[in-house]
């Protein structure tokens, strides 16, 4: 220590020392506390988040069927619109000869074809009756 | 360790070890405030991480390595804050004539001029091995470094120092 062209101020290393040996007190005030956090604490706000999302989808679907649901006679218009293409399609004769159809007497279209059609075209058999046996 | 012997083994440091720790950061930052400051941060550190000290080295050793590093750290940060502040750290000599705990002449002053001039880590080595005469196997250790590379440090901070009182015309 004698090379070195430094003093200190008087008593400085006996002041040091206690103030060093006060770190340990210090040192323990100041640590936080731990708590112990148990599992279950640990992931129940998870469970609360999927039960949030669970209820707004319930809550969402609820809202839909009671705003935009429709009357069931609008289902028998929809499957008639999606079997309309089904509906035979005039012959290609027929669009040049006004004739092409008189001679043939099957063109007639009888109640049974109207049935016909209807059942192929997936028309309810409740429906049916009530339109042609009213 | 229970707390007990945590306690026990942390006073013994304090009062085995604080005067010459307090002499190596010294050295190094120059100015007894600093160091004053710095080794109250060091053995805050040195109380967190004694139940880690697995006693495979020194616990003098240990506690130096300590020192070394956050002084390495706090000289870092200083050299960082003056270039972002676009203030030069302050030279070496005012501080010195300011300071009332330096009790050398003329050439303790450019010594300790030439000395602040040196790299930090290269400044570390040469005051451990200059006044206080470590071997250089126990620098190894604290500095984490092979005894050639730090015989080259100390040769080259030697030879620093001495083109620089050579300047200033003092022998060394």
């Amino acid at each position: 220590m004698n090379k070195r062209p430094y003093t200190t101020p008087d008593g400085y290393f006996d002041f040091l020392q206690m103030r060093l040996s006060q770190i340990p007190e210090q040192q323990q005030v100041q640590e936080i506390p731990q708590v112990r956090v148990s599992r279950w604490a640990k992931i129940t706000p998870y469970f609360a988040l999927v039960a949030c999302f669970a209820i707004a989808i319930v809550a969402g679907r609820f809202i839909l069927d009671k705003t935009v649901s429709q009357p069931e006679e609008d289902y028998v218009t929809l499957e008639q619109l999606y079997s309309a293409d089904l509906i035979p399609y005039t012959s290609q004769y027929a669009l040049f000869d006004e004739s092409y159809y008189e001679d043939d007497y099957s063109y007639e279209i009888t109640e049974d074809d109207i049935i016909n059609y209807l059942i192929n075209t997936n028309v309810p058999l409740s429906y049916i009756g009530q339109t042609l046996y009213q | 360790m229970t707390q007990q012997e945590t306690t026990d083994l942390f006073n013994q440091i304090v009062k085995d070890y604080s005067e010459r720790l307090y002499w190596h950061v010294r050295d190094m930052v120059g100015s007894h405030d600093d160091a004053n400051d710095l080794l109250q941060e060091i053995f805050i550190k040195i109380w967190t991480a004694l139940p880690s000290f697995r006693g495979d080295a020194q616990l003098f050793t240990w506690a130096h390595r300590i020192a070394t590093n956050e002084t390495l750290n706090f000289l870092r940060k200083q050299k960082v804050r003056a270039a972002l502040s676009f203030e030069k750290i302050s030279n070496a000599q005012d501080r010195i004539a300011d300071d009332p705990y330096f009790n050398g002449g003329a050439a303790e002053q450019l010594l300790v001029k030439a000395l602040n001039k040196l790299p930090a880590k290269q400044r570390a080595v040469f005051s451990m091995r200059y006044y206080d005469d470590m071997k250089y196997e126990d620098i190894a250790q604290i500095m984490h470094s092979s005894v050639g590379s730090l015989k080259a440090s100390y040769h080259i901070a030697y030879q620093k120092i001495k083109a620089e009182l050579k300047n200033n015309t003092i022998d060394f």
